[in-house]
């Protein structure tokens, strides 16, 4: 037996699930809450909003997944979409299991910088997860920040995550929530529309803010011209970018966007930064 | 510097072994623990990069079952390593990759645990352009000692102190006075007659997204079939892929040599591909090769070995893109 180097990035490590949330009508979002074995790596787990880690299952593989809970929260959250190998791995596993986790990785929200401006948070579909980290995050720093403007649609009812806290989100004053459905749906009382529309009716100013952006491309594609009649700058507008991964260190150099690696360098970058690169994302 | 006469290589390599594992090129294909055979002519096709990034790198082991708690697996070799006959340009690569590699322990292991030994070709092969690159092949970056094929032996240059013991090995003698003088007069001669490629000054300086949205990709790449021979054969590609090997019941992570040629390279889960066309990935390798790492680091990544265009199925010229790419 050899002597194992202290420090292995590549080496998960081990979590239990200590919970499991089916989030939408569909079954193809769990939140998974973990805590890591050890208690000391447990509570040395520092991250930003933002970072993501990689969760595996053994025989199957690794995958990136954003961390949905804030730094405050006792237990590691990540919401997961069933959607490749790993991920279904996941899914089939119950409550108690252990299962690989390694990170945190990536930059991160700077919501120090954010500190005193007006934070703009707009999602669509399932990529509200590091948003929610960030928008409970800002909710327990409350006074440091200015109006603080949360945008989430979903295709349907059933498909917005985390409902029970959007119910109390709601009845705060110090938040302004819109949340939003594609189309007309039974029962449904808010607002009907996508995403670019409801925040063109919102209209968010720029001034003295920050939007933080994360949804599906097409999503994207249509709210940053919204954005920008608003009167926000490239500088302003703040992107979280997702590309194949393996490594999550920079080294395998799967998820480059020209000279950025998402892994690394991201996964969080403003509109300036990315309207440099080549559009490979 | 010292002098290694050439009947004494072979001795001075059996005695090597006695205190190291020792491997040189044993064959045109490339390198192999040394058990007599020794092809020195050319270089291999496969370089010494394999010796730092192997074709197959274990991280962790596991029983191949959910909740299952996996072990580390750390490969130490158990006596230090020395690689002969490897060509300096090769091990100018491994200088590129540990640019990129400096904080990854299983590179840095194997790093440490092997010597490297240089030497110095007698003339350029057909494809080589390693000075058109920056390489000069008389510095022995990389290396713990440079060989110099000459009239009598081989004219040594440690230049390591763990290089500095493998003269306990051998019939090493003092060169004579003259033989730095040799040396030095070679690399002048090679130097003034190889110059680094001007193209690489005017990539550093040139706009990225015009190089990308240049209209000469498509003719460009129409020819490659993205086998990613390139990416094998290049001793400075350095991507990887991670994957679990389940045989019965036990399992074991892998780190791979991967190709940036293949479609599933960069293909989310969700089926979406940032770079689906094959033309996407022929761009984003010279691209990577001699913008994004020429950018970061100053030099490109590619040390001008030329097997990429030796062994190319399409005949695919790698002058022609940087050619291209450094006229925009």
């Amino acid at each position: 037996m050899v002597a194992v180097p202290e420090k292995l990035d590549m080496i998960p490590l081990p979590a239990r699930i200590e919970r499991l949330v089916v989030e939408t009508d569909d079954g193809l979002l769990k939140s998974f809450y973990l805590r890591l074995l050890d208690e000391e790596a447990h509570r040395a787990f520092r991250h930003r909003p933002g970072q993501f880690a990689m969760l595996s299952v053994p025989g199957k593989g690794e995958c990136p997944i954003g961390i949905a809970s804030s730094p405050s929260e006792e237990l590691l959250m990540f919401t997961v979409f069933r959607t490749g190998l790993v991920t279904d791995a996941l899914h089939r596993l119950p409550e108690g299991t252990v299962i690989g986790l390694r990170g945190p990785l990536g930059n991160g929200y700077p919501l120090e910088e954010f500190r005193g401006k007006n934070v703009v948070l707009i999602a669509g579909g399932f990529a509200v997860t590091t948003l929610r980290a960030t928008l409970v995050y800002l909710l327990e720093h409350r006074d440091d920040y200015g109006e603080i403007t949360m945008i989430y649609g979903a295709r349907n009812p059933g498909l917005l995550l985390y409902k029970p806290e959007l119910e109390a989100w709601k009845k705060r004053k110090d938040l302004k929530l819109y949340l939003t459905i594609d189309r007309e749906a039974p029962g449904w009382d808010g607002l009907v529309g996508f995403v670019p529309q409801i925040t063109e009716q919102v209209s968010p100013s720029g001034e003295n803010a920050v939007a933080l952006v994360c949804g599906p491309p097409i999503m994207i594609k249509f709210t940053l011209p919204v954005l920008e009649k608003c009167g926000f700058s490239p500088e302003q507008v703040y992107l979280s970018l997702e590309n194949r991964m393996r490594c999550g260190l920079g080294l395998c150099h799967h998820c480059n966007v020209g000279p950025f690696l998402v892994c690394k360098d991201g996964p969080v970058i403003t509109l300036a930064e990315l309207q440099k690169l080549p559009p490979e994302y | 510097m010292y002098l290694l006469p050439k009947k004494a290589l072979k001795d001075w390599l059996l005695k090597l072994a006695s205190g190291y594992e020792v491997f040189v090129p044993r064959s045109p294909e490339g390198f192999g623990p040394y058990e007599g055979e020794l092809h020195l002519e050319g270089k291999t096709k496969l370089s010494a990069k394999e010796f730092f990034l192997p074709w197959r790198e274990e991280i962790l082991s596991f029983e191949a079952r959910p909740g299952a708690i996996p072990s580390p697996v750390f490969f130490e070799p158990q006596r230090e390593r020395v690689v002969f006959g490897v060509r300096p340009c090769d091990a100018k690569g491994v200088t590129l990759i540990e640019k990129v590699f400096q904080h990854d322990p299983f590179f840095q292991k194997r790093r440490e645990k092997t010597l490297l030994l240089g030497l110095v070709c007698r003339e350029p092969g057909r494809e080589c352009f390693g000075w058109a690159m920056g390489v000069n092949p008389f510095a022995g970056e990389g290396l713990d000692a440079l060989f110099l094929e000459g009239e009598e032996g081989y004219l040594v240059k440690l230049l390591t102190e763990r290089g500095k013991k493998l003269l306990e090995f051998g019939p090493f003698e003092e060169a004579e006075e003259t033989a730095s003088e040799v040396f030095r007069r070679a690399e002048e001669e090679f130097l003034a007659r190889h110059q680094k490629a001007p193209a690489l000054e005017k990539l550093k300086g040139a706009d990225l997204l015009k190089i990308y949205e240049a209209d000469f990709w498509e003719a460009l790449a129409l020819p490659c079939l993205n086998c990613g021979t390139c990416t094998f054969l290049c001793p400075t590609c350095y991507c990887f892929d991670v994957q679990d090997e389940v045989v019965g019941t036990e399992g074991v992570r892998v780190r791979l040599p991967e190709a940036c040629m293949f479609e599933i390279y960069s293909r989310h889960a969700s089926g979406h591909n940032p770079r689906r066309s094959p033309v996407a990935r022929f761009r984003n390798r010279f691209l990577h090769k001699f913008k994004y790492f020429l950018d970061q680091y100053g030099e490109p990544l590619c040390v001008g070995c030329g097997r990429c265009n030796e062994e190319c199925p399409a005949g695919i010229n790698l002058w022609e893109v940087i050619r291209a790419m450094s006229t925009v």
